[in-house]
């Protein structure tokens, strides 16, 4: 009698244990154009390749948020133009998974640029936008959008409205490379990455106070390397990021000259109550010239427009 | 009634370990929401959130990495739960792995540590769980300029 009650157990797992392969299975279908054909060397490669993208997750954990270069811009000066920002619209043109989630990271930069300058329709349209492509995407459900309306509608304050975005964006990458779809993440990041250093450079370009921003350009070529190194990666799953890789290894070439050189002394002292290391600049050199930026600036167009064309 | 027996036990047990294994579970949900808010009095802008889970022991030091920028200053909150984040220590090495701050001072634990950075370079995030009591926990990381 204990026999048969085991074997239904078994049976029960193993039943279980196979419909969690067909939601796997249909996931890589979901996953569209991730994956061109079913041969077994594909599917061995592109398993490879994931499982080496798993093992560089540190460098995209590493990738800073486009926040940070975004709060920059709004600080040298630059006037608010929404004909800069990516149209919101053109959410639903995107068939592919591919260009889905390079254009999340894009709309989720501008998001947050919009609402910096508490534009708060736009903000919504982006919303909107998100949220179109996380559905296509089947990604929807790490996100609250209810709550994110109502945060922008509610004229709630930058934290709450970026942290929210910011934390879901979190969850839907953590989530996603538990579902072995790390490729996606890296698309949004990318696409994210590539919004802001468009929108720096847009301002930088004309800004009468840009120090600070060619700065923070210069510092991107850190960001570049990682970037660089994951889209390498994610060609073996996805044919379709080739040329944004040879952008990618374009852009590193431009930025080959580009050096910011910032020798410091660290100190030791506490800041409102919390202790705190001071990295005191002795001296700052950088090498950043009007040739470097003008050609920075015409790659990442290209790189951008490859994104949301 | 020896079917039902065996039935029942079966589903005992199958419940019994359902509940173990969600009880064991690391939520850090509301160690991040305090850390928000910890963030926002100090006001800094959220940038990450960290799951750390030890796992009852199993994971002793748990490493993250963040490129900072220069002219930027980042704050590093933890939070398990218990006063200064007692049982978790985050310390921050530079690209050299030279450490520069860390979340233990003299042999006090405190809860946040912040660097302002003049240096843009990857620089790591350390946290090491010395008690295995607290070892669930979140840690926020901010900036502002």
């Amino acid at each position: 009698m204990l026999k048969k009650y085991l074997s239904i157990a078994l049976l029960l797992s193993m039943g279980l244990l196979a419909s969690c392969g067909g939601g796997e299975a249909e996931q890589q279908e979901g996953e569209g154009n991730s994956q061109t054909n079913g041969t077994t060397e594909n599917t061995v490669n592109v398993e490879e390749a994931l499982q080496k993208l798993s093992n560089d997750f540190t460098l995209l954990r590493a990738i800073p948020s486009p926040i940070q270069m975004t709060s920059l811009v709004q600080e040298s000066g630059a006037k608010y133009d929404p004909a800069i920002l990516h149209d919101a619209n053109k959410a639903k043109n995107y068939g592919s998974d591919f260009k889905r989630a390079l254009n999340v990271g894009v709309y989720s930069t501008d998001l947050g640029f919009a609402h910096l300058y508490g534009k708060n329709q736009d903000a919504i349209d982006y919303l909107v936008a998100i949220r179109d492509l996380s559905t296509g995407l089947k990604v929807d459900s790490y996100f609250d959008f209810e709550r994110l309306k109502q945060l922008t509608e509610s004229n709630a304050s930058i934290d709450e409205l970026l942290a929210e975005t910011l934390t879901s964006l979190q969850t839907m990458k953590d989530g996603l490379e538990k579902e072995n779809r790390g490729d996606i993440t890296v698309l949004v990041v990318t696409g994210g990455w590539v919004e802001a250093l468009y929108l720096g450079c847009h301002v930088a370009e004309n800004a009468k106070n840009k120090q600070q921003l060619l700065e923070h350009i210069a510092d991107q070529k850190v960001s570049l390397d990682n970037i660089v190194k994951l889209l390498e990666d994610i060609q073996a799953i996805n044919p379709e990021a080739k040329a944004l890789y040879e952008k990618a290894k374009q852009l590193q070439d431009a930025y080959a000259n580009v050096s910011l050189k910032v020798e410091t002394i660290s100190k030791d002292t506490v800041i409102d109550g919390v202790p705190t290391v001071v990295q005191e600049d002795q001296s700052v050199e950088l090498n950043f010239t009007e040739q470097d930026f003008q050609k920075i600036y015409s790659i990442v167009k290209e790189m951008r427009r490859l994104i949301v064309e | 009634m020896k079917r039902w027996c065996l039935f029942l036990s079966f589903a005992f047990f199958y419940l019994l370990g359902s509940v173990s294994s969600a009880r064991a579970q690391c939520d850090t949900e509301p160690f991040v929401q305090e850390a928000l808010n910890f963030l926002k009095e100090k006001n800094f802008n959220f940038l990450k959130s960290y799951k750390i889970d030890g796992q009852r022991g199993t994971n002793k030091e748990i490493e993250y990495s963040y490129v900072f920028s220069t002219g930027t200053t980042y704050m590093i909150f933890v939070n398990n739960g218990k006063k200064n984040a007692e049982g978790v220590i985050v310390t921050v090495e530079d690209a050299e792995r030279n450490e520069i701050a860390k979340s233990f001072v003299g042999d006090t634990y405190v809860p946040a540590v912040q660097i302002i950075c003049n240096r843009t370079g990857i620089y790591y995030l350390r946290f090491t769980l010395v008690d295995k009591r607290h070892d669930c926990a979140a840690a926020v990381l901010g900036f502002k300029r």
